[in-house]
């Protein structure tokens, strides 16, 4: 008689276990986002965050001045499309800093990455808000620029800001922040305030080239960066995906 | 079931905890070792804040990072550091992490006021927790970890900063829940360990040396504590003596009360032989970490 050899009891659970979790429904960011909003509710979803708000409305109103006044005839090309690139970002990476800031203060994060929804669930939604509405901000100033200054193309200003914000918030979630995630913020503001120096040195030539560039191209780079974005989102909000979190500060 | 197996975890040279293998079942399971030994890298292992660099951790036969959600919705955790928002009262908090865990608005509601009820902050659930005690704050910590009816409750020292009555309470509320739940508690506080912990885990050099019940790792020093009353010049001598580990002194109406361990050798007739309590035993066992390493077992 050929001896069969049984699986153990522990052996037999662990492959129901694997068989399980391999036909476990997938959450897709998206299903993600719906769920967060249904169960936990927009206003616990931005509990304390009032003030983060109000800087964002502040933030975003004096880079549209800062645009506006820059796109006065004192440059020979007449444009300002370096500056849209330039300051699209800033109201978003204030805010996102602040985020941050603030979670270190609080310190709850380790309790709420614990919770069904956790709190990179949660980060990654409120980030997801904050970059939607600075580009509809930065559409309300890019719009007021183009209506008054007439050499500025709206739409090309639209796809240079969402290429610019969406470039910054891609750099936030791609730079490693090991232990340390306010390094993820201030890395990437650095490298931007950086760029400040090349624009302000070779304006012209940089306004030339942006202005050569057809919209479809801002357009479809904007897409492209769009879905690494939103990749990155969910490979935050998956534990299989993501790397471990030693800090919040 | 919860199920530790060979886990190993490292920061780049440093090995943090090496191959260390636990089952957790219903019950409560305390885990003992001084700073610096392991037991935070353990509990955030457990509570997937960190991920094994060897091994796996398992629940009834499930890998906990593969369940994710589902793990986390039998999870209640409460970190040493316990962070909470001070602006807000203790049942906006609650009200909060409960929609957070999953609990729809009326079951959330209804929990967090039965949960405040338990830890004896009814009265001030309103009140923004800037104005909250440290044990106060603890103890809406308690609080939020017990929201999901977890199976899994892991208490990293829980009882810091409640006084002694709250301490007791508390072991009360841990000992009731025990009886369908994976307890596992770290603690300092040797005498909460001693009345509620059916099971303890002791972290030498990064790994599980012992793992038994309270009366096991007690009777690990049978025969071996002596407590002696001597004059304050003596008991002085007797302390500077290496035949002689002291585990504690105490004044006695103008005399020392002596409570040590004699090396081997040592004369123990003007002793008293006692019962080791858990506090002689972790004294002991961690006196110097790189004696223990040498010795391993006790002799």
């Amino acid at each position: 008689m050929i001896p069969i050899e049984y699986p153990t009891l522990p052996e037999t659970e662990r492959e129901i276990g694997a068989i399980l979790s391999r036909a476990m429904p997938k959450h897709s960011l998206f299903s993600r986002m719906r769920e967060l909003i249904f169960q936990v509710g927009l206003r616990r979803l931005f509990i304390g965050m009032g003030d983060i708000f109000f800087i964002l409305l502040f933030s975003s109103g004096l880079s549209a001045y800062a645009v506006f006044s820059l796109c006065d005839t004192r440059w020979a090309a007449g444009t300002a499309y370096g500056a849209v690139f330039l300051f699209s970002p800033l109201s978003f990476s204030l805010v996102y800093l602040l985020c941050i800031l603030k979670e270190k203060e609080e310190g709850s994060w380790e309790v709420q990455m614990t919770c069904r929804y956790t709190f990179l669930e949660l980060f990654s939604f409120r980030t997801l808000c904050f970059s939607l509405l600075s580009l509809v901000l930065n559409g309300i100033s890019n719009g007021i620029s183009s209506f008054f200054t007439a050499t500025n193309d709206f739409w090309k200003m639209n796809a240079l800001s969402a290429c610019s914000l969406l470039l910054f918030s891609v750099l936030l979630l791609v730079i490693p922040s090991g232990r340390f995630p306010a390094i993820s913020v201030l890395l990437p503001s650095l490298i931007w305030a950086a760029g400040f120096f090349p624009y302000s040195r070779h304006e012209k030539e940089w306004e030339r080239l942006l202005c050569l560039l057809p919209d479809y191209v801002y357009g479809g780079l904007a897409v492209l960066l769009a879905i690494v974005y939103l990749k990155r989102l969910s490979t935050l909000c998956s534990m299989k995906k993501r790397r471990e979190i030693h800090a919040f500060y | 079931m919860l199920s530790i197996e060979n886990v190993t975890k490292r920061y780049g040279s440093f090995t943090a905890l090496d191959s260390v293998s636990l089952e957790l079942t219903t019950g409560v399971t305390a885990l003992l070792a001084p700073n610096g030994a392991g037991k935070t890298t353990l509990i955030k292992l457990l509570t997937t804040l960190l991920f094994p660099t060897e091994g796996h951790i398992l629940y009834n036969g499930q890998d906990i990072r593969r369940m994710d959600r589902e793990y986390r919705d039998k999870l209640g955790y409460l970190p040493q550091e316990f962070g909470y928002y001070r602006s807000k009262s203790p049942r906006q908090y609650l009200d909060y992490l409960s929609a957070l865990k999953g609990l729809s608005h009326a079951e959330g509601r209804e929990r967090s006021e039965e949960l405040l009820r338990l830890v004896g902050l009814s009265d001030v659930e309103k009140k923004k927790m800037r104005k909250f005690s440290g044990g106060m704050i603890q103890r809406v910590g308690i609080a939020q970890a017990l929201l999901n009816d977890p199976e899994i409750l892991i208490l990293d020292e829980p009882t810091a900063g409640l006084d002694p009555k709250e301490r007791v309470k508390f072991r009360n509320i841990i000992s009731s829940l025990s009886r369908d739940k994976i307890v596992l508690l770290s603690t300092h506080i040797v005498s909460d360990i001693e009345s509620i912990a059916d099971r303890i885990v002791l972290i030498q050099n990064h790994t599980i040396s012992h793992c038994d019940s309270p009366e096991a790792i007690c009777s690990l020093l049978s025969g071996r504590v002596y407590e002696t009353t001597l004059p304050q010049r003596e008991a002085d001598r007797m302390e500077e003596d290496d035949r002689f580990f002291l585990l504690s002194r105490k004044q006695e109406e103008g005399n020392v009360r002596l409570r040590l361990i004699p090396q081997e050798g040592a004369a123990t007739e003007d002793f008293t032989p006692v019962s080791p309590n858990l506090e002689d035993v972790f004294l002991w066992l961690y006196r110097d970490s790189q004696e223990a390493a040498g010795e391993g077992a006790l002799k």
